[in-house]
């Protein structure tokens, strides 16, 4: 059975046009293979490309050369050659993502924030909101909160709010961006549990875990990433 | 699904000697929300109301398909078609209100307009319309025969959008939507418009200068300069890893979007 997801020969530079045309090299020749069910942790010193990994995974990044190959039941796309529409329908049907920033519309209630992603993952509104409500519910925050725009959270209750949007629609690939970070040690734990569910169901999780101990709870193996040689 | 509804080739428009547009290509899917940002002058708009039918490209094919129908070529075909597809497929939501509503008629008379151009002709029904479509924007129904003029900003731009649905578009352009609104008004109608694309599968073509906007609005974002697409691709593709130097300008300019 082929690997979930398969990175072949994969080279992340940024040209910053406004720094006199600078090439900063993240990465250079990544390869790796994530199996179906297992969760890789990336590790690294700060700037070594954990992040820049995912982010090319979930068709955010372009990358300069490479191969990223994921795989949705019999059909495997690769995301740097893929179309706009086809990432999409890739996020929606197949990539959940954490990333360290909650980006939503202003005024919108978190009910509805977290809601919207299972509607795009296919879920009936019923479902949806159902699914939501038990998710906000397992990341301990309070009901009084659903019904009021993130906006003036907390960081840890943004963070979570994030978190719920990620995991909401139970896609088969997970991508875990910090997603512990400024959580205490109750709410770590939360999300522990669910990423451990998810990985239970067979989700394959490709995920920067700064923290020791949610590294050690949930990963399957760790990739240490070296700095790219510049070039 | 397998098929653009909107097919744009090597598009140009000139006034003059100056050249607005050039050489622009596109296709525009069902259901799916294209940007198109750059600074003023980069020839958004003129973009904009050539796809809209309002502008006849110097050069180039705009090309239009309608619910099972083949593609036709939108400057090509006749007047009377052209004029029928515009009320009844697409609309242009303006920049300024009054480039897109009918000041001196009610705001149920804007909204029926196009139910009439498509021919229907029981009253009764055009008003239960307006009142639906009245609702669905976030205006009060009650309100419904008083002139757009008494109207504030955000609610003429709110009505502008209920005269066009109510045709059951299938495609909206929007021209700076927000512009000129206050902050709390353009989050109530970014809000709105999402939901509407959500709900009635429209595709839709926006020209904004706000980053911010696109990135929370659209699926795809092309990047204008001088009248050509310097840059395009997934929205978060552009906003998060630019590759032209004036996208990377126009990002790195921005206060937090």
């Amino acid at each position: 059975m082929p690997a979930a997801i398969e990175i072949e020969g994969l080279d992340k530079s940024f040209t910053l046009h406004l720094r006199g045309g600078a090439e900063l090299k993240v990465l250079a020749d990544l390869s790796l293979a994530v199996e179906r069910g297992e969760c890789l942790a990336l590790q690294g010193a700060s700037g070594t490309g954990k992040s820049t990994v995912l982010r090319c995974i979930y068709g955010n990044y372009r990358p300069d050369r490479g191969q990223l190959r994921v795989r949705r039941g019999d059909v495997t796309i690769d995301v740097h050659a893929a179309a706009p529409r086809e990432i999409l329908a890739l996020r929606r049907s197949t990539l959940g993502y954490v990333s360290q920033f909650l980006r939503v519309v202003p005024r919108v209630p978190a009910i509805d924030l977290v809601m919207e992603r299972a509607l795009e993952g296919g879920a009936e509104a019923g479902v949806a909101r159902a699914r939501a409500a038990a998710i906000l519910e397992r990341l301990r925050i309070p009901r009084q909160l659903w019904s009021l725009p993130p906006a003036t959270f907390s960081g840890g209750e943004q963070q979570r709010i994030n978190v719920a949007r990620g995991l909401v629609a139970e896609q088969p690939i997970l991508l875990l961006d910090e997603p512990t970070a400024s959580l205490d040690s109750d709410n770590r734990a939360a999300v522990v549990d669910l990423v451990r569910e998810a990985k239970a169901r067979g989700a394959t999780v490709v995920g920067v875990f700064h923290d020791r101990e949610v590294r050690d709870a949930v990963a399957d193996r760790v990739l240490v990433l070296d700095r790219a040689v510049a070039a | 699904m397998t098929e653009p509804l909107l097919r744009v080739r090597g598009l140009d428009k000139s006034f003059g000697r100056v050249a607005a547009c050039r050489g622009v290509s596109l296709d525009l899917w069902p259901g799916e929300v294209l940007g198109i940002v750059g600074e003023s002058g980069s020839g958004k708009t003129t973009l904009l109301r050539c796809l809209a039918g309002e502008l006849d490209p110097t050069e180039g094919t705009v090309e239009f398909r309608a619910a099972e129908a083949p593609f036709e070529d939108v400057y090509r075909m006749g007047e009377a078609r052209r004029r029928f597809l515009m009320r009844t497929q697409w609309g242009i939501v303006h920049q300024n209100p009054r480039d897109g509503l009918r000041l001196r008629v009610s705001a149920g008379g804007n909204v029926g307009e196009r139910l009439m151009a498509a021919g229907e002709r029981h009253y009764g029904r055009i008003r239960a319309e307006a009142v639906a479509w009245l609702d669905r924007v976030e205006l009060d129904p009650a309100r419904i025969d008083e002139l757009p003029a008494l109207f504030s900003g955000g609610m003429q731009q709110r009505l502008q959008i209920a005269r066009i649905l109510v045709s059951r578009p299938r495609v909206v352009y929007l021209d700076e939507p927000t512009g000129g609104l206050d902050v709390s008004i353009q989050a109530r109608l970014l809000d709105l418009l999402r939901r509407l694309v959500r709900d009635l599968a429209l595709a839709v073509v926006i020209v904004t200068h706000d980053l911010g906007v696109a990135r929370l609005l659209t699926d795809r974002l092309m990047v204008m300069r001088r009248g050509e697409v310097v840059e395009e691709g997934l929205t978060d593709q552009v906003l998060d890893d630019p590759h032209h130097a004036y996208s990377q300008l126009l990002v790195s300019s921005v206060i937090g979007a």
